[in-house]
């Protein structure tokens, strides 16, 4: 019995946001995979390191994890490729009740726990890209968080001998 | 010979330790932080003790409680790898004092080359070259400021307690000198209790080069040749290569006999590592040296068969070494790198997390030296290395592409790590040939900012592997949940939350 499972992948692109994935299962650890309307057939089950693949005589055991629902992060020699996945029919729903609002540059959020050594900024400042605005010591090493973009200093939420988590909003400011 | 030991570390370093110590059929003490109950070290151990809380300044840097449970346990001797109590003078004090055995130097050793002025002034005194700079420390970053212009930029600023880069800046445009002055002292004052710097002419294009020596209570000091390790990041070491690959046979030995040289000078005893900084006309200046085991020792342990561990028990029981320095030879061609978990395109900060996989490379010419297991989190307590791995070829190109054969196999899952960099690392032409500085770091980046994107047939592998990884996790959530006589999937938590944050509503 040949089951079909539709997925999509999100691109991140306006124009073409999603390329449909169905996989068809074949038995026996086949699959006849269909993306952009091409179809590969494949052997395909789960390893230690993530999935084996056998494509025609091509073996990879590709190195795949996943750190959050529907994001997935390929670990290839030549590089990783990072992969966002979503059943197709929360995707036709989501489209229908319309996405959420992403994150911009507009906020400098600490990447690590640590402790603030020094805030260089006030509100009102005016900021280049690649500014220090907070130094953050972690492991008695001396972070330095620049500012992604130029702009000028909306807030500034941490003051010297803070203690920081990581994803702490820091610095918000109004981009230019 | 001691029949039980105290390992005054964790993670890597004091399973490493361990394992020298059961092979000479010694029993091993191991101590742990609330952080590390669970630990790899603790449990390698034959005895583990709890000393105190995850700060390192409530566990493993407190000296009295370290003490005392090397007597309640009835350990003859304290092994303090690297970092933590390492080249702290009060545990080799405490330890004479107490009548147990300090697997390193003695204090004084520490004391001379542990100020790194003072160390140097020593240094000058026995003929062994060293880097122009200022003689103390400097108080204010203006008198500083001032030197620095006298020298010439680029210059180093340098604390005079520091090590493994913390405390360092250089510096190569005046304008941004008092700034990085103020950075290093607080850095320094952070991490070493003491803020005085120094400056120092910065060599230009040098490749740091130091030499392992080995020194024993009966009078015989000897090197076990170089270790090039030109490759840092944020001024800590992350691939190390031996033999240098530039090193000239005349250059090795006159290396070798001022490391020598300036061990005897401070009557050392055991292990330690002569840094020198090598120009491009051979000429070697030293830097400083470590009065500890390396993070970086096992590539020598690979190309001598020396290992080191043992020879600094042997050397801490009042027994001879047991080799000379005829009898060594380099044999083939070892390469090690230092798997963090850091994230090498934010500037390598360290991603601290739990370790969800791990599998650890295997076959011909390989070693790894781990503190972790998988299921195990990388703590923000400590240093966020995983592991430095080894590989040894007949020569240096075969242990390079035995290396990235071996990272390939390495799976790490759950957080980031700098594995993919190392590659970039082992490709990058001034490596490839050999000829790179401790600028290479610069190179690297640009490699890696500039690699090919990835090829279609690749691309493609990704993506079915994704897709398959993803169907057979929808596959297994709904096969728990899914009622076969309907078909109607009963929405499990997990489920639940995946769609929530799939359609966005997760605050």
């Amino acid at each position: 019995m040949a089951q079909t499972a539709r997925y999509v992948l999100l691109t991140g692109d306006d124009d073409n946001p999603t390329r449909p994935i169905a996989i068809e299962d074949l038995g026996d650890d086949r699959y006849a995979v269909t993306i952009d309307g091409k179809t590969h057939e494949i052997t395909a089950y789960p390893t230690d390191r993530g999935v084996a693949l056998l494509r025609g005589v091509r073996s990879r055991d590709v190195q795949v994890e996943s750190r959050a629902p529907g994001e997935w992060i390929a670990h290839l020699p030549a590089g990783r490729v990072d992969l966002k996945l979503m059943e197709e029919r929360l995707w036709r729903l989501r489209s229908v009740l319309g996405g959420a609002g992403g994150a911009g540059d507009d906020k400098l959020v600490s990447p690590m726990a640590g402790k603030v050594v020094l805030t260089s900024v006030q509100p009102g400042d005016s900021v280049e890209e690649g500014q220090t605005l907070v130094i953050v010591e972690a492991m008695k090493m001396e972070n330095e968080l620049r500012a992604t973009a130029a702009g000028t200093v909306a807030a500034v939420h941490v003051a010297a001998g803070d203690t920081v988590e990581p994803g702490m909003v820091l610095v918000e400011f109004e981009v230019e | 010979m001691f029949q039980k030991v105290l390992i005054a570390n964790r993670g890597e370093i004091a399973i490493r330790v361990m394992r020298t110590l059961r092979e000479m059929g010694i029993a091993t003490v191991a101590v742990y932080s609330d952080a590390d109950r669970r630990a790899a070290h603790t449990r390698y151990a034959d005895e583990a003790w709890h000393i105190g809380g995850s700060a390192s300044n409530e566990s493993y840097l407190l000296v009295d409680r370290i003490l005392d449970v090397a007597e309640k346990s009835g350990a003859q001797a304290i092994h303090p790898g690297y970092g933590f109590l390492s080249e702290n003078t009060t545990l080799a004090n405490a330890c004479a004092q107490r009548g147990i055995a300090f697997i390193g130097p003695e204090p004084h050793a520490i004391i001379e080359m542990g100020e790194k002025t003072r160390a140097r002034n020593l240094m000058i005194q026995a003929g062994v070259p060293v880097v122009p700079g200022t003689e103390g420390a400097i108080d204010t970053a203006e008198e500083a400021l001032e030197f620095a212009r006298d020298i010439g930029f680029p210059v180093l600023i340098k604390a005079a307690a520091g090590g493994g880069g913390k405390g360092m800046r250089r510096v190569d445009d005046p304008n941004d000198f008092v700034d990085a002055f103020n950075g290093a002292r607080r850095e320094a004052l952070s991490a070493f209790g003491n803020g005085d710097c120094y400056v120092e002419k910065w060599i230009l294009q040098p490749k740091h080069v130091e030499f392992q020596i080995l020194c024993d209570t009966h009078g015989n000091a000897i090197h076990l040749f170089e270790r090039e390790c030109s490759v840092q990041r944020r001024h800590q070491k992350v691939v190390e290569e031996t033999p240098c690959p530039v090193l000239l046979p005349e250059t090795r030995q006159r290396m070798g006999e001022v490391a020598v040289r300036a061990a005897r000078a401070v009557d050392y005893v055991g292990a330690g590592t002569v840094e020198f900084l090598l120009d491009v006309h051979q000429d070697f200046y030293f830097l400083e040296m470590n009065t500890r085991l390396q993070v970086e020792h096992p590539i020598t342990e690979m190309v001598t068969g020396v290992d080191l561990v043992a020879e600094q028990i042997r050397i801490a029981a009042g027994l001879p070494m047991s080799v000379r320095q005829d009898d060594l030879r380099q044999t083939g061609h070892a390469i090690e790198v230092r798997v963090y978990a850091e994230d090498p395109d934010n500037n390598f900060m360290p991603a601290p997390g739990p370790i969800t996989r791990l599998r650890v490379p295997q076959g011909p010419g390989t070693r790894d030296d781990s503190g972790f297991h998988e299921g195990d989190t990388v703590s923000l307590f400590y240093d966020p290395m995983l592991s430095k791995f080894i590989v040894h070829g007949h020569d240096r190109e075969h242990a390079r592409m035995r290396m990235l054969r071996a990272l390939d196999e390495y799976v790490v899952h759950g957080t980031e790590t700098n594995i993919d960099f190392l590659r970039d690392c082992l490709r990058e032409p001034s490596f490839v040939d050999g000829s790179y500085d401790t600028g290479v770091i610069d190179a690297i980046r640009t490699l890696r900012d500039n690699r090919p994107p990835i090829d279609d047939e690749d691309h493609l592998d990704a993506l079915l592997a994704a897709a398959m990884a993803f169907h057979f996790q929808q596959g297994r959530t709904s096969a728990a949940t899914t009622d076969p006589a309907t078909n109607r999937e009963d929405d499990s938590a997990w489920r639940l939350f995946g769609r929530r944050q799939q359609l966005g509503r997760l605050s």
